[in-house]
């Protein structure tokens, strides 16, 4: 009688075969899952980077005039049905601990005698990178907020928004570091017409 | 029967591999999105700041070209990027009513290919 079935060789052959494409795809599972993370953390942070500038930006435009409190803080005279007051952006690290950035914050103060109404217009925010330095290593800046030259109530903001400068292949997935740099400038658009004349 | 799983086995990579190129296309474009748009941030700063700047200096010769910094690459490779901003032949004067065309452009170049982000505005005569 003939036995039909599997040699030994075809079945040890067929095991291995198995044994790799499983291992395979258990790779691909993982890999796909690092950058589908990466991914979606870069998009949101672009998109918060996006509503955040576009804040800025308005409440500078709508502001009459700005000054530079600190280097991360900007202070706005705003009008209001009430007269002028005097509104402030600033960053705002809520646990002292830069590295820790879900918690750093820029924030929008409408009336800095009222300090208890804020809004938060981003987080994740860390100083701005500058480029490198001598040893090729990433170079950070110290202000977010500056007063240009070419105009004189211009200011220049520039941030990071993104991962914290500690996390690159950290964690479980080891996924590295994503985020955007912000750099744009704004003028109160009262002062510009008094100054242009 | 060892022929249909070498076939199968083959089949099944081509297809997983073909789901791992997607992916890494499509993050390498979150990428080239966050560095687009960190251009536009930036020729809107250019333009911002000639609206700003009195209308006489408003000129190439006042806004050269100038490399600058532009983002990170992302990843585990947080290596920053850099660009050139300029607007050669971006100053174009117009009249009635009398006005200047201004064009900036950021370019820089990302996974060897080049890159370019461009913005127009107008800057009129008070």
């Amino acid at each position: 009688m003939t036995r039909r079935g599997f040699t030994l060789i075809e079945l040890m052959v067929a095991t291995s075969l198995t044994m790799l494409v499983t291992l395979g795809s258990f790779t691909v599972f993982v890999m796909v899952n690092k950058m589908t993370y990466a991914g979606n953390r870069q998009v949101n942070y672009t998109d918060m980077a996006r509503t955040a500038q576009n804040k800025i930006i308005k409440y500078i435009e709508g502001s009459r005039a700005c000054g530079l409190l600190s280097s991360t803080s900007l202070m706005l005279t705003r009008p209001t049905s009430a007269g002028l007051v005097q509104a402030s952006i600033s960053f705002v690290d809520a646990d002292n601990n830069l590295a820790t950035v879900s918690n750093n914050f820029i924030i929008y103060t409408p009336n800095r005698s009222a300090t208890n109404i804020t809004e938060i217009l981003c987080s994740y925010v860390s100083f701005p990178i500058t480029g490198t330095n001598s040893s090729g290593g990433t170079a950070y800046g110290t202000n977010m907020f500056q007063m240009l030259n070419v105009s004189p109530a211009t200011v220049g903001v520039s941030f990071h928004l993104g991962d914290a400068t500690n996390t690159p292949n950290t964690g479980f997935l080891k996924t590295g570091y994503q985020g955007i740099e912000v750099g744009f400038s704004a003028t109160p658009r009262n002062l510009q017409s008094w100054y242009n004349l | 029967m060892l022929a249909e799983i070498v076939i199968a086995t083959a089949l099944t990579l081509l297809v997983v591999t073909s789901i791992l190129v997607a992916l890494m296309r499509s993050t390498g474009l979150c990428y080239s999105t966050a560095q687009h748009y960190a251009g536009y941030s930036l020729c809107r700063e250019t333009i911002e700041q000639m609206r700003g700047a009195n209308y006489g200096m408003v000129s190439e010769a006042n806004f050269p070209s100038t490399n600058m910094f532009l983002t990170h690459l992302g990843g585990t490779a947080r290596i920053p990027l850099w660009c050139s901003r300029f607007c050669t032949n971006g100053v174009v004067e117009l009249s009635n009513p009398t006005r200047k065309r201004v064009t900036v452009a950021v370019a820089w170049s990302y996974r060897g290919k080049d890159q370019l982000e461009m913005m127009t505005g107008y800057i009129y005569l008070k």
